[in-house]
């Protein structure tokens, strides 16, 4: 479903991306672990054509996503979900026009079935009731599973998800994690979760990739990254 | 020599960002003038935008126009007295109001309020990835964001200096009526007689074309944010300072030109 080939990304000389590879299956969870400012989040952002790498291939869903115009893009985008760390919600529309406006601009439904739709995934992201309230009179929680509604609204082929639990306690941490992971899995969607969040990453993961300075260092199930003879593996998850 | 050269090395990275910001803001009016031209505009949003930046405007515009018009009365009455020519202080208000302060006076007054809420609420959404969120939602952030605000701003500020003109003669009338004692058919018939086509004219080429840099100056600067909420700021200041700089030089030079092509 996914496959990065060769992916290198520099910003002003400083070498970010170092010729990724990697593979997720159609309707697989996997995880990209690394510290902070390994690349995760610039990874992830080269997959859905935000930004584009300076050598190598991205292929999604059998599109090389490099190839695509900027016009191409915006259609690409459709059957991508996208979490972003600080939600992205549009803060002068309520949650439910945020739920609405994908389906507004792409979409031939009615206003009904829209508002059902919309009524649909706050409910199964268990929302109801907050259609009318603007993204900041929910709490950072609620913030987070309204955009996570959002993200996946359009019947998302693949779900990318940037740090969804930072900022987060711990108890709204590990129920995001785990509505990730069953909204994943209800859907069929293909998802890729950034975390530096092991606990989390091993909880809801079918795989997880390890990147240090812009390289995978390591990937597989828990137990087998456990197993790993990889220094920076092993500190990393010593630390946690 | 050491300091001539880092001096002039300075002068260049200078130069060079400068011309590289040039170019980066002339593409982005390029996707705009895209969007426009391929009939993608939302007016549902630009009628929104028009509220926000025209009616909500209309209050301060029209109070800054009215004292404006009245100092500029009291001021000529204070000189034409001496040269016993009060009368034409009507002709003096209505020709300066048009020409010149109402187009210039409300661009500013309009860069300082709708283009300082232009820039901060792009610079604010592209900071908390709000921009970026359109483009993964498969939406074109300039035809959604960036449009509606330049095409409301092309509508909002000449209906403004409209009626800017009109209060500021207003704003005239009390003091040449009220304090001059000049006859109120008299003012009237002097301020009619005084504004003919080419003053309108010179009027509406001028606001067009600061609604346009105020327009592009504050989206490009809201949309090219950076740095969080400290970004937000600069880029709103700096939004705001440029569109005045560019506003009053861009004035005297459209002055010049409006001259030498005929238009008094």
């Amino acid at each position: 479903m996914i496959t990065i080939s060769g992916v290198s990304k520099s910003f002003n000389g400083n070498l970010v991306l170092d010729g990724i590879s990697l593979h997720v299956p159609a309707g697989e969870l996997a995880v990209l672990m690394g510290l902070s400012g390994t690349g995760k989040s610039v990874l992830l952002q080269h997959m859905i054509g935000l930004i584009a790498p300076d050598a190598g291939s991205i292929r999604v869903d059998g599109t090389e996503v490099i190839e695509l115009s900027e016009r191409q893009l915006l259609l690409f985008r459709r059957k991508m979900g996208y979490l972003f760390q600080d939600n992205a919600l549009y803060d002068f529309m309520t949650a439910g026009e945020n739920l609405a406006f994908p389906l507004k601009e792409h979409t031939q439904l009615s206003a009904a079935d829209i508002h059902t739709k919309v009524g649909r995934y706050l409910k199964m992201v268990d929302m109801q009731g907050v259609e009318n309230k603007f993204p900041a009179e929910l709490s950072g929680g609620m913030r987070k599973r309204v955009a996570l509604a959002r993200a996946l609204i359009m019947d998302a082929k693949v779900l990318l998800c940037d740090e969804p639990t930072s900022g987060l306690d711990p108890i709204r941490s590990r129920d995001i994690s785990k509505l990730i992971r069953d909204l994943s899995k209800k859907t069929g969607c293909t998802t890729i979760v950034t975390t530096h969040d092991m606990m989390n990453a091993f909880r809801i993961a079918d795989r997880a990739f390890v990147l240090d300075k812009g390289k995978i260092v390591a990937q597989g199930t828990e137990k087998e990254l456990k197993a790993s003879a990889e220094l920076f593996v092993q500190e990393f998850l010593q630390d946690q | 020599m050491g300091i001539l050269l880092r001096y002039n090395y300075i002068m260049f990275t200078v130069l060079a960002d400068m011309i590289a910001a040039l170019g980066r803001s002339a593409l982005f009016l390029g996707d705009v003038f895209l969007v426009v031209l391929r009939g993608r505009v939302r007016w549902g949003e630009v009628f929104k935008e028009l509220h926000v930046q025209g009616v909500q405007s209309l209050g301060i515009v029209m109070l800054a126009s009215l004292a404006s018009g009245a100092v500029l009365a009291m001021q000529g009455r204070v000189m034409m007295e001496r040269f016993g020519a009060k009368e034409f202080i009507a002709q003096m208000v209505a020709l300066s109001l048009v020409r010149e302060l109402s187009p210039v006076f409300t661009a500013l007054v309009f860069s300082g309020k709708s283009g300082a809420g232009i820039a901060s609420e792009l610079a604010t959404m592209t900071v908390n990835s709000q921009v970026q969120a359109t483009r993964t939602l498969g939406v074109d952030p300039v035809e959604f964001l960036v449009v509606p605000r330049m095409l409301a701003c092309l509508i909002a500020l000449p209906i403004l200096v409209v009626v800017s003109g009109l209060t500021g003669i207003l704003g005239g009338y009390m003091i040449g009526v009220g304090e001059a004692n000049i006859p109120s058919s008299f003012y009237m018939a002097q301020t009619i007689a005084a504004v003919g086509y080419p003053d309108f004219f010179c009027g509406f080429v001028k606001m067009f074309f600061f609604a346009l840099l105020i327009g592009w100056v504050c989206c490009y600067k809201g949309f090219s944010t950076s740095g969080g909420s400290l970004g937000v700021g600069r880029a709103t200041t700096q939004a705001v300072a440029l569109s005045y700089i560019l506003v009053i030089v861009s004035n005297t030079i459209l002055t010049k030109f409006i001259i030498a092509i005929g238009g008094n």
